[in-house]
């Protein structure tokens, strides 16, 4: 039938086609006055598709006509001379077409006047145009993000889309960012996204080595519909970036630079000489004497300035990039050669990030038929100095950490002759080792040697061959090698080789190289089939066969005792080799994909992808699984009855089911393993062997149980989206409900302690994630001169576990390594019915005051007999020490007392871009958010007097400290130092609102240019972290030294994000 | 309006036949091609593991079997093991306090979540895992039966060895005797006390049959026949105390005592100083001692298996040359007191002299050997285990090569006796034992009778018994023993209040608060420890014990 009408349809149009050409010919003999004449012709679209319903008027006369369902019109035109037919329709721009007396016949196409529903959008092995598009995706505005250059793409994309939360660990250059789109789903996997580059799946991407420059677009694919031709790597969401590509047309240079200075947004106030020795003297009076020799009192430190630590570690920082690009090529062959150079250099001293990266991306036209490609980049990157986060060698205490010194180090020392020489020495003359190993920050930042370089290799090829007219077959590969390494070294002035610490003793001058190689290749094989059958069946169809391999290599050595210092790096091999490591491991997966979309009457849109992956990961039996995944749309504006809102654009209602996977395990997770070597369990005894008549025998023991049962844990996600334009799409408007449930979790579990293990994997546990995006882009003024558009987005998400393994009640978690006083403390919890994890302690209650204790006779304090204690043995407490609720009323403070006392997880969070331009000025204004998340603040913890170290400065707000005239203080009396456990005190408002990117550009005038043959040049600049507003304490509430889904959002000696104000030339010749 | 050349603009359908050839034929090769990769996907995704072996193919050959059994052994050294923490801070009673340590690991602060009792029934239940492993496929390695048999001996016993701990420890335990298959087997509730028990008693006496004399090894880090006959008998000495109260199994352990002594293989050694310098010289007295933890080496290289012997406890030093002690064991003037004039073990055990420091700073200080006053009584350092004699090239601040004894020749005598006296009653046999202990601490001849030292002939009833466990107190004490011994003597508790009286009356002040706190933290709950959070969070069948 549908055939048949097919049929005549090309009969009726080839009839017409010869009456008209008859009638031309006849035409030309007639007198070409005013004899009425019948005009015909086809309207179509961008598609060559007929378009029906298109009016069609001849100018300044009420005549009209209508097109029918094949796009042919007849209009009766008595005066052809000038003439004009007018083309409308809602969604199209009116055309008009001058009429001249030689023919009777005018095919039109009418281009669809709300372009970006024309926009290409890259989905999984394909792309689809924004209007035909099923499933949720979230395109980036590169452009946007552009605007404001930063080394990694990755730190502009944060309040870019709707659900996709972009978290900085911290400030440290180089460092990588945590993303998550639309919450977490895996308790203890990684909940990263998987990036598609090109293309080509990377589970575990570096994404400080692309330079952002070569940025093409990025997508991010949200639901089911999109994810699941990911499968099994799908559900944590896609991140699709697709680079530049060679553009046809003559060669085009570009030379990018950008010039910034960078500056700690921060700084955490400490006390000043004088309030620093009021509080020795407070906390230890005999102690402080040392302040007041040589007749010195208390205010001699009134006006000295002494050394403020932060002043040295700190620097303005230069930070500069230069790109270089060169595209070019013809309809046959296109090219891009391109390169850049990046040095940042951290507000920290002797630290920064290098980068040096070049890429070739060739595309080449062989025949009607084939097309080759390759696209190949390489990039080297560097990253030096302390990490602010890793408390190195001596970790498990506090004091090992940078800014424990640098915070901590105190101002003054009280002998006027150390104090000159104080800041020079490596080490605070007062402060005993052994179990402080405070090192002067200034010391320890410069000679802090620890490098890592990274060579990344990633190079593909595509080939794809025209089978048929409809059918093609795209075959490509790709290698991707990247190799990482880390040498340390420790010499006598760092905390980890110094004769003073605890490692420094036991190691002497130490070091490390270690290398991590991860190489993996993909072959990719797909066969597209697109089909337009007419206007009302649109049929496009995917199937793939995809191969992988990765490997895993890496392998080192540590050495202590090294003799020669002076040789640093090189002088390893001169010392005493201490662990050698060498590993290799490898994982395969081959999946099978397809995907259907077909499109009735260009508005009901139909989906139906999936893919089955096999994976090694798991044991033969479970190895495959199938992740299906259907989709409805329906662009109800298509609809006759809509026709009379002709001020609605757009109206389009998605709705997608879908199943996706993660299988992010370790390689061989379903075996058991024995294990002769490698062994870190805290106790010093590292290695599984025995002595025996003192010779050695190795051990070889059994590190992990295997499940052999484990298989994929799988997502199902349900989206409901709705997509509204109005006024020819100039707001737009979408909005997506989701509701995902994670089955089948890939947790390591805790095992309990008699099975020999503490963790193993299961696929135990189930997680909810629901949450509720909008996303409003609006053109809020459209003239030639000036223009304003302005993009928000806001997502909300509810994350919730709804099931633990074998009804395991909760899992608490330490924060392990940052302090050793705090190891008994396990402040997050992750239980059924709340979100994977909230803040678990005691909550806050005050002060002792005087009143709640009875005076001896001998003049000291005792507890009242219903005043309950606060941990601690009630002898112990005094006036001005914490109190802590008594939750359970039991009249005692102990473990029972703990509760939930914040919740990592914000309510919302969002960004608000508004870009503008004035003739050729362009400004960019950008605001991020994160609404109603706490963050611990474990820096207060140590800060804020409870541990009453000897010699520690503290911060200024310990001025607020219970003294006898001061009793409604904030924090405890001097020298509290029990009991160590975390509070409420310590849990603050992490939300804010950051004003993130601002740019302002001029792009010089056209005219001006071409007389120098340039084609454009725009100067620019741009600031980026501006403007926090917030209520956190501490340097920055975006923040996540130890994270992990089970331990998000902790604060402890974290590298301050920086401000960065850069200048920027773009120039195109 | 433009038309695509391959098509006719009548119908849209390909012009020629020769393309849709060319179609079938791409379809049909890509079929093909696809198929020959399903075809290869199983091999494709069938990796191996390069890095590491998984015990179905381990367990074969008598190196593996070694190793293996190396590994078991292993979690003896830990430092939540014997490495400090079984003899030391997670031992507490009235030989010791740990200056200066109000709060904190080492103040017996106690609970669920601390985190050096977790990993301490971590390391048990680990060392127990390796056994279980390896009991379980040892009989599949191709090795000679005897050499199965030891090995198999050695493992049964090193579990058993590893739940008594936890049963004495804990109480009753998870009993698992088949290692762990997978994360999703069954967890186990809490196995009664006697059930634990029996469990322990079988797996030794099935060991006792296999492993092989002392002299086989002429070194006793291995366990030999008559270490386990030793360890059996202070079993079977702990099942008749509290909390079991087995009393019938006083007579087993007499009757294994005896097997020790019937055996020949072991005496005491003259010298009892020796016995100490020789651990820490890394000599081996197989006839003092059945059975030793060894270290070795000070944890420099890439073999790390120094302990904590003589640092932890030891005496306080602060140069790593001379040896590093930290200033936190402290003897209590019990012990002190306990000894009788002329006996020679208070000079050893209780060191006279510190290395005091003299100039510089820790660990590198000038130090001086100071002599103690003789008013100075909770200010010494235990000095069982001293580090000057320690033959390590390179000494270590923390790790030491001194091993750490498990059972003594002189315990094995004392158990004899009170095990002898509870079955039995007093007699000459019970006494002679307990004698030849006291002769040797005064340096007397271990045969000779000696009416100076040897307790009163007439000695009877209680009498007796307190005589034996003074004798354990002076003879054993910073072993590791102390607690258990109070405990199941069921006066633990009550010995440790008494002990803070005598801490609040008659310490020093700046000394007395950390020791009064640690003495006073022991109430009725005591006798077992919190079954840890790594457990019981996860394990919902099992409860926590009584006042935790």
């Amino acid at each position: 039938m549908l055939r048949m009408k097919h049929k005549l349809t090309a009969i009726y149009l080839a009839l017409i086609a010869m009456i008209s050409t008859f009638s031309g010919l006849h035409a030309q003999n007639a007198p070409p006055s005013s004899a009425s004449k019948v005009i015909t012709g086809k309207v179509t679209d961008a598609e060559n598709e007929p378009l029906e319903g298109v009016t069609v008027q001849l100018k300044g006369k009420p005549t009209t006509a209508t097109t029918n369902e094949t796009g042919i019109f007849n209009i009766a035109v008595s005066d052809l001379k000038n003439a004009e037919l007018l083309f409308s329709m809602v969604g199209y721009v009116t055309k008009s077409v001058k009429l001249n007396e030689k023919t009777t016949v005018y095919n039109v196409t009418l281009t669809s006047s709300m372009k970006d529903l024309d926009d290409v959008i890259v989905i999984g092995y394909g792309t689809v145009k924004k209007k035909d598009l099923t499933g949720s995706v979230g395109q980036v505005k590169v452009a946007d993000m552009k605007k404001a250059p930063v080394a990694s793409f990755e730190d502009a994309l944060g309040g870019r889309v709707a659900g996709v939360q972009v978290s900085a660990v911290d400030g440290q250059p180089g460092s990588s960012n945590l993303i998550t789109i639309r919450g977490g789903n895996s308790i203890t996997q990684s909940n990263a996204p998987l990036y598609v580059i090109d293309g080509f799946p990377v589970e575990n991407p570096n994404s400080n080595t692309i330079n952002p420059e070569d940025i093409e677009s990025i997508e991010v694919l949200k639901d089911a519909s999109a994810t699941a031709i990911y499968g099994a790597r799908g559900a944590n969401g896609v991140v699709m970036i697709t680079t530049k590509k060679g553009k046809t047309g003559p060669p085009t240079l570009t030379y990018n630079a950008w010039y910034g200075i960078q500056k700690e947004i921060k700084r955490q106030e400490v006390m000043s000489p004088y309030e620093f020795v009021k509080y020795q003297i407070e906390l230890n009076p005999t102690q402080a004497n040392i302040y007041l020799d040589n007749g010195k009192t208390l205010d001699s430190y009134k006006d000295m300035k002494g050394v403020n630590w932060q002043d040295h570690i700190f620097r303005t920082a230069p930070m500069q990039n230069h790109s270089i690009s060169l595209t070019g090529g013809n309809d046959k062959s296109r090219y891009v050669i391109s390169g850049s150079a990046l040095d940042q250099q951290g507000i920290i001293i002797n630290g920064g990030f290098k980068r040096y990266q070049g890429r070739v991306v060739l595309d080449q036209t062989v025949s009607d038929r084939l097309k080759v490609g390759v696209n190949v980049n390489y990039t080297w990157m560097k990253t030096q100095g302390q990490v602010a986060t890793s408390g190195g060698e001596n970790g498990i205490s506090a004091s090992s950490y940078l800014f424990y010194s640098a915070w901590g180090y105190r101002p003054v020392t009280g002998d006027s002759l150390g104090d000159l020489t104080f800041i020079d020495d490596a080490f605070d003359p007062d402060v005993a080792g052994q179990s402080d190993f405070r090192v002067n920050p200034i010391i320890s930042a410069k000679n802090q040697y620890n490098v890592g370089f990274t060579n990344m290799l990633v190079a593909n090829g595509y080939l794809s061959y025209k089978l048929a007219k409809d059918l093609t077959l795209r075959v490509s590969g790709g290698v991707t090698r990247n190799a990482n390494r880390r040498e340390v070294f420790n010499n006598s002035k760092t905390s980890g080789g110094s004769p003073r610490t605890t490692y420094g003793i036991a190691n002497g001058i130490n070091g490390s190289i270690n290398n991590n190689i991860f190489t993996s290749w993909l072959n990719e094989n797909t066969i597209t089939y697109n089909k337009r059958f007419n206007k009302n069946h649109v049929l496009n169809a995917v199937g793939g066969f995809t191969m992988q391999r990765i490997r895993t290599l890496s392998d080192g050595f540590f050495a202590n005792k090294v003799p020669n210092e002076a040789l640093g790096i090189s002088g390893l091999d001169e010392g005493i080799p201490i662990t050698n490591t060498s590993a290799d491991s490898e994982a395969a997966m081959v999946s099978f994909l397809a995907r259907i979309n077909y499109t009735l009457k260009q508005k009901y849109l139909f989906t139906l992808s999936g893919r089955s992956d096999g994976s090694s990961k798991f044991a033969p039996g479970n190895r495959w699984a199938y992740f299906p995944s259907g989709s409805v749309a329906w662009r109800v504006n298509e609809e006759k009855f809509m026709k009379k809102f002709n001020w609605i654009s757009e109206t389009k209602l998605r709705m997608s089911y879908g199943v996706t996977g993660n299988n992010r395990v370790t390689d061989f997770a379903y075996l058991s393993i024995l294990r002769q070597t490698g062994f870190t369990n805290g106790s010093g005894n590292t290695t599984p062997g025995y002595y025996f008549n003192n010779v050695h025998i190795p051990g070889s023991a059994p590190v992990e149980v295997g499940n052999p049962e484990l298989k994929w844990e799988s997502t199902a996600q349900f989206d409901l989206g709705l997509d509204l334009g109005f006024l020819n799409n100039r707001l737009a408007l979408t909005v997506d409900y989701y509701n995902k449930r994670t089955k089948d979790l890939l947790l390591l579990a805790n095992l309990p302690a008699s099975f020999g293990y503490l963790t193993g994997f299961k696929n135990i546990g189930k997680v909810s994630n629901s949450g509720l995006e909008f996303t409003l882009n609006t053109v809020n003024i459209d003239k030639k001169n000036f223009t304003w558009t302005t993009n928000f987005n806001i997502a909300f998400n509810r994350n919730k576990i709804l099931e633990l393994n074998d009804n395991q009640p909760s899992i608490t978690t330490r924060v392990q390594g940052w302090n050793d006083n705090f190891n008994n403390g396990l402040p997050y919890i992750a239980a059924p019915g709340m979100p994977v994890a909230m803040y678990l302690g005691f909550i806050n209650d005050g002060l002792y005051q005087v009143e709640d204790f009875n005076v001896l006779p001998n003049g000291s304090y005792q507890l009242k007999d219903d005043v309950v204690n606060n941990g601690q043995d009630r002898t112990a407490i005094k006036p001005g020490f914490v109190k802590y609720k008594d939750i359970n009323g039991d009249g005692v403070v102990d473990a029972n007392d703990q509760t939930i006392i914040g919740n990592p997880n914000p309510k919302h969070i969002g960004g608000f871009t508004n870009n503008f331009t004035y003739h050729n000025f362009d400004l960019s204004v950008f605001f991020q958010w994160s609404y109603g998340n706490d963050v611990l603040n474990a820096n207060r913890l140590v800060f804020e007097g409870m541990e009453g170290r000897p010699y520690l400065n503290q911060f200024k707000t310990m001025e607020d400290r219970w003294r006898p005239d001061n009793t409604d203080a904030e924090l405890p009396i001097a020298g509290v130092t029990s009991p160590n456990v975390y509070s409420s005190r310590v849990i603050e408002d992490g939300s804010f609102l950051r004003l993130k990117t601002v740019a302002l550009g001029y792009t010089l005038p056209a005219n001006v240019l071409k007389r120098i043959k340039i084609k454009s040049i725009r100067v620019y600049g741009a600031a980026q972290n501006l403007v926090t507003w917030t209520n956190y304490s501490g340097v920055d509430p975006e923040v996540s030294v130890r994270n992990s889904p089970l331990t998000p959002s902790f604060d402890w000696s974290a590298y301050p994000k920086a401000r960065t104000i850069t200048l920027g030339l773009n120039v195109t010749f | 309006m433009t038309t695509n050349p391959a098509t006719s603009p009548i119908n849209g359908k390909p012009v020629s036949g020769f393309r849709q050839t060319i179609t079938a034929g791409g379809l049909l090769l890509t079929t093909l091609f696809i198929i020959v990769l399903f075809g290869s996907c199983k091999k494709f995704l069938d990796t191996k593991p390069i890095d590491t072996i998984s015990p179905e193919t381990y367990y074969k050959t008598q190196t593996d079997l070694d190793r293996a059994l190396s590994a078991v052994y292993d979690r003896l050294g830990d430092r939540r093991t014997y490495g400090s923490a079984l003899y030391g801070f997670l031992s507490f009673s009235d030989e010791f306090y740990l200056k200066n340590q109000p709060t904190g690991y080492m103040s017996n602060t106690l609970d669920a979540s601390m985190l050096e009792l977790n990993r301490c029934w971590e390391a048990l239940y680990v060392g127990i895992e390796r056994a279980n492993m390896l009991i379980e496929l040892v009989d599949g390695a191709e090795v000679s039966q005897e050499s199965k048999n030891e090995v198999k001996g050695q493992a049964l016993f090193l579990r058993a060895f590893y739940y008594f701990v936890l049963a004495d420890n804990w109480g009753a335990v998870p009993l698992k005797l088949k290692y762990t298959k997978s994360p999703l087997e069954p967890m186990i509730a809490r196995t009664p006390l006697a059930e634990v028990y029996a469990q322990i008693v079988k797996d030794m006496k099935e060991a006792e049959g296999l492993v092989k004399d002392i002299t086989a090894y002429g070194s006793n880090g291995r366990v030999s026949k008559t270490a386990v006959q030793g360890m059996l008998a202070r079993v079977f000495l702990t099942m008749a105390g509290e909390p079991l109260k087995d009393e019938a199994k006083y007579a087993d352990a007499q009757e294994y005592a005896q097997k020790v002594i019937d055996s020949k293989l072991h005496a005491l050694n003259p010298s009892f100083s020796q016995i100490f310098i020789n651990l820490s010289q890394d000599k081996y007295d197989i006839k003092e001692n059945l059975w030793e933890v060894e270290y070795y080496g000070n944890n420099q290289g890439v073999v790390r298996e120094g302990g904590y012997v003589g640092s932890w406890m030891g005496i306080a030093c602060s140069n790593i040359d001379t040896g590093f002690g930290y200033d936190h064991v402290h003897i209590t003037a019990k012990v002190y007191n306990s000894y009788e004039a002329n006996d020679l073990r208070r000079d050893w055990t209780v060191a006279p002299y510190r290395f005091a420091t003299v100039s510089g700073t820790s660990p590198r200080a000038v130090v001086k050997r100071t002599d103690w006053l003789p008013t100075q009584i909770y200010e010494r350092s235990v000095g069982k285990y001293r580090r000057e004699y320690e033959v390590t090239a390179l000494k270590d601040q923390d790790f030491t090569n001194i091993n750490f004894p498990m059972l003594r020749y002189s315990d094995v005598l004392l158990m004899y006796a009170e095990a002898e006296y509870h079955a039995l009653g007093v007699t000459p046999t019970a006494i002679e034992y307990v004698n030849m202990v006291r002769r040797r601490g005064f340096g007397k001849p271990v045969d000779v009778a000696d009416l100076t030292v040897d307790l009163p002939a007439g000695i009877a009833g209680q009498d007796f018994m307190d005589a034996i466990m003074l004798e354990r107190l002076r003879e054993l004490s910073y072993e590791g023993l102390r607690k258990h011994d109070l405990i199941r003597w069921g006066i633990y508790v009550t010995t440790m209040q008494q002990q803070v009286a005598t801490y609040q009356s008659s310490m020093p002040s700046t000394l007395s608060d950390a020791a009064i706190k640690q003495a006073a933290r022991v109430t009725a709950r005591s006798v077992l420890f919190p079954i840890p959070n790594t457990e019981i969070a996860v394990n919902p069948y099992v409860k926590q014990n009584p006042g935790w």
